[in-house]
């Protein structure tokens, strides 16, 4: 399932708890881990100086230099590196998510891990612009499944047993669910299907009555039904469920409910053909805001 | 541009006239009727030549032209006079005067001369203009040189086969005269050219080529050092050697290196020292209660909680001093026995309350030994906690035992065997185990404890060798010279 | 009959000072100092509160308590973390409080006899 994970960090302790949950797996389920660090941002044209990303400070580029970013990050991560098996370094100058993209264009791997959004880590401005938008660009375009923790409360479980997978019923959520589905098989997790009923754009004049919701979450449960459950064939730790709400809100608070220790969903941008694939702002919050670690998936994964 | 002549003679009808005749031959003339007269004109004129009658009979005369030439000596005289005092003239003037002339003058004789003074003149300005020349050169070269030998890198110039041509001062002071060497046997101790050389990657394509290289010198002293290389071509723009720049970045990549795993330790150890203030806490609590209660028994956990505490707290301090601070060894001599005593009190407490029996045997004469006691305590405490941890985590074992032995190897060397029939390590565990925040202990351990004892073992030219085996025990064999180890020079 | 206080910590430091602390108020305490012997223990004491460290030698806080939740008799049971590690409020979010360590002994105190 995962045999080579791409785990791309800042090196700074704005990827922390991505790192653990990076290596976590890594020793976990016996995969190769690639540590990728885009080391800077070329600062004019096609100069030999570069931004470096952790300090911001403008550096000459050169193969030494290279060696020295490699090495600070081999003793950043020394403490997990020296427990894990099959591990690699790789560094590249360029925009982080480009650079990310590249190479899992060219290395294949089953996963790309990161770290969300740097937050408050203050002084480190430029850091923001860096993976605060990183993380949205790769989830958006990677040609496979992308896994992000953003929050330090989200990397402390360890391996993966309980999955709620959150769908909009998209081409993109089918592939989701697939990945999902194959998830759980082989690492024997509890299943959680779920889906959440749009009912923002009720709210201004035309609240619907409850009749007519619950009608519209009994429809959503025969889809689930219809699209998934029966492909699941003898697989009996599932669970299904349909709330009506926020998506975003309820799926986070499901997820909370379940003790999940993994979202996975599909990752849709904005203005698709398909009416209904507004999730992608809404994987975005639930990124952002999930108690665990959040797999995305978006339209271009698988083919 | 016409040469200036100046004539000086009393007769100023025949200067008349042979300024007439040179003007034609357009030379520039000037007039004098006394050389007093020709001494005052001389600075502001500058003539190339002089034509003068020195006028023998009048001492004055020729003394005062005498000093016109030895002020200036480059113009060129040409003496004319009357046949009868001409030998007279030559005698006087010898080879100060360019050439003698007989009165009356012909004008075949005065060309003549002149053209081989002009000739002279044009010869001198061409000498002269090359000696500076070449001066200028004797100086740049010196610059040169002088620049060569004092640049703060070390460097050396090599043919095809790196074999070193010339080397500056540094790299004399530091690895020897040795022209004619190969660069890596004296930069790496090697039989062989390196791989990725950057001389011969200019040689190949002409460009400066860079590398970062680790080499030793003739003390035995590790040097990083950074390295250029530049081609030298001859007139053909052939490559015939390379000259390679060194640059000693040591103390940066140590300064760097500590940094770095300071910033990476402190990260790693703000969650042991949550931990072990937490624990300190409690140990306070205790105290606290325990004398207000007046239960000495209470009280009594209480100092053993606080001690324990502040032992890791301690050595967790030490450890952050060993890495923020890099230190030279201080070594004292000290006697064997009191030092072991010194080390067995710190230990001794930890090992009781986990009912292990601490055996120690030593020599039994006094020996002294010559070490840092401070670190060499500490790192022995180390290895004698190691194995109290190892046997208190172990629990398939009724009784447990450290021992302690110490016994002189040679005449130089002290060995200290600790023995413990604790947990024993696996073949993983023993080969990573003096790394760096590697630990088995969970969150008992920094991961520093034994890297540093291994580090300070080293420092004292010391060596550590382990045996282990899963479930039986471990042994640990740390020899170190018994006098502090003097460096070769 | 006293009220009881489950302590899960792999530092022996740490149980014993809040095994000393609860007992001197009056509650009665037991300890683990895995995930797994937690939940045993748990099973066998109904303890009225469980602390609980975040780091556990085999298991993350978050699942022992999900483990602990899917119990019957001890969903309910009120938990308090308390952890050295960064983050921790949000880790278990069904949690009773989290305290970072070192903890006020007082604040704790306060948390535990709101709590049982």
């Amino acid at each position: 399932m995962f045999k080579k994970i791409l785990f791309a960090t800042s090196a700074t302790e704005a990827c922390d708890h991505a790192a653990r949950v990076a290596f976590d797996m890594a020793q976990r389920y016996n995969a190769h881990i690639d540590v990728f660090h885009v080391l800077g941002i070329p600062s004019r044209g096609y100069s030999q100086v570069v931004v470096d990303v952790k300090t911001g400070d403008e550096v000459a580029l050169d193969d030494n230099y290279r060696d020295l970013v490699k090495e600070e990050i081999r003793t950043y991560y020394d403490h997990q590196i020296a427990k894990t098996k099959n591990w690699s370094i790789d560094v590249a100058i360029g925009l982080p998510h480009r650079e990310i993209l590249r190479i899992a264009r060219l290395m294949k791997p089953d996963m790309i891990v990161m770290g969300g959004s740097t937050g408050a880590s203050g002084s480190y401005a430029h850091k923001k612009i860096v993976t605060g938008s990183t993380f949205q660009r790769v989830a958006k375009a990677a040609h496979c499944p992308v896994l992000v923790i953003n929050r330090p409360a989200g990397s402390f479980w360890g391996g993966f047993s309980n999955v709620v997978f959150g769908t909009d019923f998209s081409n993109a959520a089918d592939t989701a669910f697939e990945f999902a589905f194959k998830l759980v098989k082989e690492l024997n997790c509890d299943f959680h299907i779920f889906h959440a009923l749009d009912i923002t754009g009720f709210q201004m004049n035309n609240l619907h009555t409850q009749d007519y919701i619950e009608d519209q979450i009994q429809k959503a449960g025969r889809q689930l039904r219809f699209k998934y459950i029966s492909k699941m064939e003898n697989f009996k730790d599932y669970a299904m469920e349909v709330w009506e709400g926020i998506p975003f809100v309820e799926i986070v608070k499901y997820a909370r409910e379940k003790h999940a220790d993994l979202i996975v969903m599909a990752y849709n941008t904005k203005k698709t053909d398909e009416k209904d694939a507004s999730i992608g702002s809404v994987a975005e919050q639930v990124i952002l805001r999930a108690n665990c670690p959040v797999i995305s998936i978006n339209r271009s994964v698988g083919k | 541009m016409s040469r200036t002549i100046l004539i000086i003679d009393q007769d100023m009808e025949l200067t008349e006239a042979l300024a007439v005749y040179l003007e034609r031959r357009r030379f520039d003339v000037h007039l004098a009727d006394s050389a007093d007269m020709a001494l005052k004109m001389i600075n502001d004129l500058d003539p190339e030549i002089i034509l003068a009658d020195p006028n023998i009979p009048d001492p004055d005369n020729i003394a005062a032209l005498q000093q016109i030439k030895s002020l200036k000596p480059k113009i060129q005289f040409i003496i004319y006079t009357l046949p009868d005092t001409f030998e007279k003239a030559m005698e006087l003037f010898q080879s100060k005067a360019f050439d003698y002339i007989k009165k009356p003058v012909s004008s075949i004789e005065l060309d003549l001369s002149l053209k081989k003074a002009g000739k002279w003149i044009a010869l001198e300005k061409k000498i002269e203009r090359n000696s500076k020349k070449i001066k200028d050169l004797k100086n740049a070269q010196a610059l040169f040189q002088q620049l060569f030998d004092e640049v703060p890198c070390y460097i050396t110039v090599q043919d095809k086969n790196f074999r070193i041509t010339a080397t500056n001062r540094l790299f004399k002071k530091d690895f020897g005269h040795e022209i004619g060497e190969f660069c890596y046997k004296i930069y790496k101790h090697r039989t062989t050219p390196c791989t990725d050389c950057p001389v011969a990657a200019t040689f190949k394509d002409g460009r400066r080529h860079q590398t970062e290289e680790v080499v030793t010198s003739k003390s035995g002293e590790q040097y990083h050092v950074l390295t250029w290389t530049a081609a030298i071509r001859d007139e053909a723009g052939q490559i015939t050697q390379v000259m390679e720049m060194a640059t000693n970045i040591t103390q940066i990549r140590q300064l760097q290196d500590h940094l770095t795993s300071l910033g990476l330790m402190l990260g790693s150890m703000s969650h042991g020292i949550k931990g072990m203030l937490t624990g300190l806490d409690g140990g306070i609590y205790l105290l606290e209660t325990g004398i207000n209660r007046q239960d000495p028994k209470r009280t009594h956990r209480a100092f053993h909680q606080i001690h324990v505490m502040v032992e890791r707290i301690r050595k967790m301090i030490l450890d952050i001093l060993y890495f923020t601070k890099s230190r030279e060894l201080e070594y004292r001599e000290i006697e064997l026995k009191k030092m072991i005593r010194s080390i067995t009190d710190i230990v001794q407490p930890s090992a009781s309350h986990h009912n292990i029996e601490l055996k120690v045997t030593t020599p039994p004469a006094s020996v002294c030994i010559e070490v840092d006691p401070d670190w060499f305590r500490s790192a022995m405490v180390n290895f004698l906690e190691n194995a109290v941890d190892a046997c208190s985590s172990d629990t398939t074992k009724d009784k447990h035992h450290i021992l302690l032995n110490i016994f002189l190897k040679g005449t130089d060397h002290v060995c200290f065997e600790i023995t413990d029939n604790g947990l024993g390590m696996d073949r993983e565990t023993r080969e990573k185990m003096f790394t760096l925040f590697f630990s088995s202990k969970g969150s008992k351990g920094t991961g520093l404890g034994l890297f540093i004892a291994n580090h300070v073992i080293r420092q004292h030219g010391g060596t550590i060798a382990v045996e282990s085996e899963v479930k039986t025990g471990s042994r640990f064999e740390i020899s170190i010279p018994r006098t502090r180890p003097i460096k070769i020079l | 009959m006293k009220k009881k206080i489950l302590i899960i910590d792999d530092d022996p430091a740490v149980v014993d000072y809040l095994t000393t602390l609860f007992e001197d108020n009056g509650y009665a305490a037991c300890s683990a100092m895995t995930a797994q012997d937690g939940l045993k223990r748990a099973q066998k004491e109904r303890p009225d509160l469980i602390t609980l460290d975040l780091e556990l030698p085999d298991e993350w806080g978050p699942r022992f308590y999900r483990k602990l939740s899917s119990d019957k008799e001890l969903k309910n049971t009120p938990v308090i973390v308390i952890s050295g590690l960064s983050g921790n409020k949000y880790a278990v979010s069904k949690a009773v409080a989290s305290l970072s360590k070192p903890f006020d002994r007082d604040e704790l105190l306060k948390i535990v006899k709101e709590n049982v």
